[in-house]
């Protein structure tokens, strides 16, 4: 790959990573509820998915050792030390992406200390602690070979690491077997929340088998990245040796998914015509089934490009069947929308994955346990090198100007596009009122929660005008403040914001209605800011603040309470007046829509 | 709210803000990188690092000795400078907006006096664009940048003074919008054009004393071009 | 510090409640949950981590009381990986924050979709009922059943209580469904409900069965030490005899290729 390509490349994952970092600042600032789409009924979001799917895809790692190690399989051992490279990083970015998911991170030393051994989630927080060193110790002798560790006392334990390699691998083998399906075995206590097409008593099983396929798919799309990146011929025989097994684990895979259905009874739900059956006909098909078909046919596995296809499809339904079964179909009474912060710190983790991987292929003996790889210097001119714009090329001092003003411009973007003032002040993000939809009933339901009111609107119009003998004050009995030229302006058009009061105060109009720039002074007598502007009372009389409101009080009150207070007040006075305690109560105007109250019924037929 | 009050408080000024802030910041680590490393090629040479510090804060001076040849220059570039910290740090209006961004404010200066350095800088930058254009030695040395960024100074000097002006009969929210949009174009070139010395300044004298005093690199690729990379040290 | 009760319950009945939320503004002041504050982070059942319990209204428009059920086999207590979710002796299930790590794996564990977290805090808690602990320490009624002005809320021996709904029920078997809720459910609550209408929408996604949730897990966790043992035998088992196969085979191949060179 041209250096300039290469170079790109790292700039956009350095980019990711920044962003990553700012939305971090953010997370860690003022919580996961400013920084997060979570909620009280989906707490648990966008990272847990990703989290498993890190986990699912370095499931090479083990699956590579046993092959080398315990199977003797010594062919494969030119490719066991990225196998364990990659898994290192995949499982250092689900401890990463851990501590920003978790709401006291500094807790996340409790499990060592408290045991608890019926918690599936204590079982895997040994076990990824556990397995994450024993990937340490096996990825260390890299390291040490470096010409840095000569020291004696690194060379011993180089070899004492060389001798404890089979125990290692072995108990690496038990803990991955553990933990991988241990994953899994974390929503088998929510059949509640998990779509039945993806919940399954197996699901522990499947989640094992589905990582090994996964896992070795996962290395062959990146002996093609890798190999791609350096420029140099693919290993296709290994690779497609890869292929080879891991079709039999996608086979068993799906052997096991698809019949656990239908001994269950619940694979005629695939074929419903819902979107979810829809997702799962594509996971399995094309993700499962087409793959190993091409799989199969040794003439396609030995093409490149039969081989990249399965990989990446093997990989897409492995991750599709993560992702599905803990974000995508999860059941959820409220919707969730990951937000921007949590998007970038869920993309930042594995591109500064991807970093310390280039870092340490470029710098260790990682592809080639002789030698490190010497990688060409990349003799290309960066562009963002001021003020050394005759920086030599590829001199640290040009690295170093041009990241950091990749910095500068990432962090100065993440600025304006991370909700930091919102969040800063405590101010909810806005919520904007959705318009009642109607007329002569208006059906309002101010954020489509579909706990909708059902207000009779023509039936109050009428019945007040009769009363008051005028439509203009029965009119303005509800419609208490109207736009110019407007004679009933609907609540939402001031009371825009769901749950938050906001500011309508028009500076400009007041300005040239006022007379322009000479009339500043009729209301900004001291200072041109706004902290000096006189009370609106002092010109309109009739708008005199509520108890315990500001003098100078441009706001409209949050929708829910503007709507509360305006309906409450009435028909508790009616309630008393008439004698018809029922006006006063919640269910009269809240009841679902399927069922209307009696008394709606009455309206609605009158 | 107006437009321009929507700019002021919002997504935009955050970004500018970011890109000026961070942006010189890192131009001054940038240049202490390059002078350390430039130090120690030099070794043990030493530099006369009292007499720098003394001729950097006479250079603040007006009609300090550098500049007692052309009095009047001085003194217009001492004005202006003096109008644009002033008005931009103490002025009521920009320490409310900087305390709804970061909350953190300090006191303001009182507006009439304010107005008046403003005036005078109004007046000391006309004087400098007019010498930049008919003195025949300035303009040779001027690039186009130079005046543009003299014009977009005196566009928000401008456009701010005669905002609060009762007389002027130009809406106040074109003038804000026009003093904003210019006020943000400055911000974000701060630190990709010479207007850099804001941080820069207390490195200048430090920077052309190192370079005057010590080899520069361009010596080490002729001896690595001459006996490769091992080769003998100057 | 134990009660002189054995295992504690509440009974709710449904029939009784006239939604009038003293019960919810007892607790508030007992709990010190401060002032109602809409969040885009809350549901709209009307809990959240101001407010441990809400009256919400079923279906046919019935005020039901929600708050956790304190059952008996916990999901939250058997999910928690650090014990901060626990259940005293009487059956009252609490949360340690000291111990809490901010998983949330409780909230998504518990099939009424019942403990709420404070997501505007940095270092946030997670929020629930607690049957006012330390009232019954103290010998006293949790704050909501002595606030309920129509004896709504009974609270007693979780037996007692079940004798009672019976009895109830047997009493005007039309006012009533012919169910306790809570009796069987998930291995049984020790906050039970009669009510004249089903109540299954107060489960998270329909009514829980029977089966308690800490046993969907367990079935799988139990053979966790078996499985590792297994795996752990017959990785090595293969290493060594695949190991000693391949020896035995080089050194018949280096035997072949010696005896051929005397040949």
């Amino acid at each position: 790959m041209a250096a300039q390509y290469r170079n790109w490349i790292k700039d956009g994952l350095w980019a990711l990573a920044i962003a990553g970092m700012a939305a971090a600042v953010l997370r860690f600032t003022f919580g996961l509820g400013a920084s997060t789409g979570l909620n009280d009924t989906t707490p648990w979001g966008l990272w847990i998915a990703f989290k498993l799917c890190f986990v699912a895809l370095s499931g090479g790692g083990f699956t590579l050792a046993a092959m080398v190690y315990v199977f003797h399989l010594e062919s494969f051992r030119p490719i066991l030390r990225r196998a364990i490279l990659l898994a290192l990083l995949g499982y250092g970015s689900f401890i990463v992406s851990l501590l920003f998911d978790l709401g006291l991170p500094w807790h996340i030393y409790m499990p060592i200390i408290h045991w608890q051994h019926h918690s599936v989630m204590f079982e895997i927080a040994w076990c990824v602690m556990l397995y994450f060193t024993v990937l340490t110790l096996e990825f260390a002798p890299v390291i040490l070979e470096h010409d840095w560790f000569r020291h004696p006392i690194f060379q011993m334990i180089y070899r004492a690491l060389h001798v404890a390699v089979i125990p290692l691998v072995i108990t690496g083998i038990v803990l991955s077997t553990l933990h991988q399906s241990s994953l899994g075995a974390l929503i088998l206590i929510m059949p509640h929340r998990v779509h039945p097409l993806w919940y399954s008593p197996w699901i522990p099983v499947l989640f094992f088998i589905s990582a090994i396929a996964a896992g070795l798919m996962a290395l062959v799309l990146e002996g093609f990245l890798v190999e791609r990146w350096l420029g140099s011929q693919v290993k296709l025989d290994l690779l497609e040796r890869l292929g080879k097994v891991a079709a039999f684990a996608l086979a068993l895979y799906l052997a096991l998914r698809l019949g656990d259905l239908w001994a269950r009874g619940t694979l005629p739900a695939a074929l419903d015509g819902s979107w979810q059956s829809l997702l799962f006909g594509a996971e399995v098909l094309i993700g499962g089934l087409l793959p190993l078909t091409l799989l199969t046919s040794r003439k396609i596995r030995q093409t490149r490009e039969g081989l990249l296809t399965s990989a990446l499809l093997i990989v897409a339904g492995v991750v599709s069947q993560r992702m599905s079964l803990s974000l995508f179909t999860m059941w959820r009474p409220a919707p969730y929308l990951p937000s921007l912060a949590e998007i970038l710190i869920a993309l930042g983790v594995p591109a500064a994955a991807a970093l310390i991987y280039l870092f340490f292929v470029e710098n260790l003996a990682v592809l080639d346990e002789k030698a490190p790889l010497k990688i060409a210097p990349a003799r290309v001119q960066l562009p963002m090198t001021w003020p050394f714009p005759f920086a030599e090329r590829n001199s640290l001092n040009g690295i170093i100007a041009h990241r950091s003003g990749l910095a500068v411009g990432i962090i100065a973007v993440m600025l304006a596009v991370l909700p930091i003032q919102t969040a800063a002040s405590g101010a909810l993000p806005l919520n904007l009122v959705q318009p009642a939809r109607g007329w002569r009933i208006l059906w309002i339901d101010g954020n489509r929660a579909k706990y909708q009111v059902e207000f009779a609107h023509a039936e109050h119009q009428e019945r007040l005008a009769k009363e008051m003998g005028s439509s203009e004050e029965a009119c303005q009995t509800c419609h208490h403040l109207n736009l110019p030229q407007d004679e009933a302006t609907a609540c939402w058009q001031c009371h825009r914001d769901y749950l938050q009061a906001v500011n309508i105060f028009d500076h400009t109009r007041h300005q040239q209605i006022l007379g322009g720039n000479a009339a500043c002074q009729e209301c900004h007598t001291v200072e041109h800011t706004r902290r000096s502007a006189a009370a609106c009372q002092e010109c309109h009389e009739t708008m005199s603040p509520k108890e315990g409101q500001a003098a100078f009080n441009p706001m409209a009150p949050a929708y829910l309470d503007a709507m509360h207070g305006l309906c409450q007040d009435c028909h508790a006075q009616q309630a008393a007046a008439q004698n018809r305690p029922e006006l006063a109560l919640c269910k009269t105007c809240h009841s679902l829509q399927e069922n209307p109250s009696e008394l709606q019924a009455a309206i609605r037929n009158e | 709210m107006p437009t321009w009050m929507l700019i002021a408080k919002g997504a935009a000024l955050r970004f500018t803000l970011g890109i000026c802030a961070l942006g010189l910041l890192r131009l001054l680590l940038l240049t202490a990188l390059d002078m350390f490393a430039a130090l120690r090629r030099a070794g043990d040479r030493r530099l006369p690092l009292g007499q720098i510090a003394r001729q950097t804060l006479s250079w603040v001076a007006p009609l300090a000795r550098l500049h007692r040849s052309r009095p009047a220059y001085s003194f217009a570039s001492f004005v202006f400078h003096l109008g644009i910290l002033f008005a931009g740090f103490f002025l009521v209006n920009h320490l409310d907006i900087l305390k709804d961004l970061l909350g953190i404010s300090w006191p303001s200066l009182p507006k009439p006096a304010l107005d008046a350095l403003t005036l005078a800088a109004i007046i000391g930058g006309a004087y400098l664009l007019l010498y930049r254009l008919y003195a025949a030695s300035s303009r040779r040395l001027s690039k186009l940048s130079d005046y543009l960024l003299l014009v977009v100074i005196l566009n928000i000097l401008l456009s701010g003074y005669i905002a609060g002006r009762p007389w002027n009969s130009i809406p106040y929210d074109s003038l804000m919008l026009f003093h904003t949009l210019n006020g943000i174009a400055l911000l974000l070139v701060m630190p990709f054009t010479k207007i850099a010395h804001c941080v820069l300044y207390p490195l200048i004298r430090l920077g052309s004393e190192i370079a005057w005093h010590f080899p520069p690199r361009g010596g080490e690729q002729v001896i690595h071009a001459l006996y490769g990379p091992e080769g003998r040290k100057i | 510090m134990s009660l002189a009760l054995k295992h504690v319950g509440v009974l709710v009945d449904v029939t009784r409640c006239i939604g009038c939320n003293q019960c919810i503004e007892a607790c508030v002041v007992e709990n010190d949950l401060g002032e109602l504050r809409h969040t885009p982070q809350q549901a709209p059942d009307g809990l959240s981590d101001r407010r441990f319990a809400a009256i919400v209204e079923s279906p046919q428009g019935a005020y039901v009381r929600k708050a956790c059920r304190h059952c008996l086999q916990p999901a939250c207590v058997s999910v928690c990986p650090v014990g901060a979710m626990y259940q005293t002796p009487e059956g009252v299930v609490l949360y340690d924050y000291a111990k809490c790590m901010g998983c949330r794996y409780c909230m998504m564990a518990c099939p009424y979709g019942i403990p709420r977290y404070e997501w505007g805090s940095t270092a946030p808690r997670v929020r629930k009922c607690n049957l006012c602990y330390e009232r019954l320490q103290n010998g006293q009624l949790p704050a909501c059943v002595e606030a309920c002005p129509e004896q709504a809320l009974l609270f007693g021996e979780r037996d007692e209580l079940l004798l009672e709904a019976r009895r109830r029920l047997e009493r005007s078997p039309n006012k009533y469904l012919p169910v306790v809720y809570g009796e069987q459910e998930l291995g049984g609550t020790s906050v039970l409900y009669i009510s004249p209408e089903p109540l299954d929408f107060l489960g998270f996604h329909g009514a829980p069965g029977d089966q308690p949730y800490p046993e969907l897990t367990w079935n799988w966790l139990s053979r966790t030490p078996s499985v590792a043992l297994a795996m752990g035998g017959l990785m090595t088992g293969l290493f060594w005899v695949i190991g000693r196969r391949m020896q035995a085979e080089e050194k018949r191949a280096a035997r072949n290729t010696s005896s051929s060179h005397e040949a």
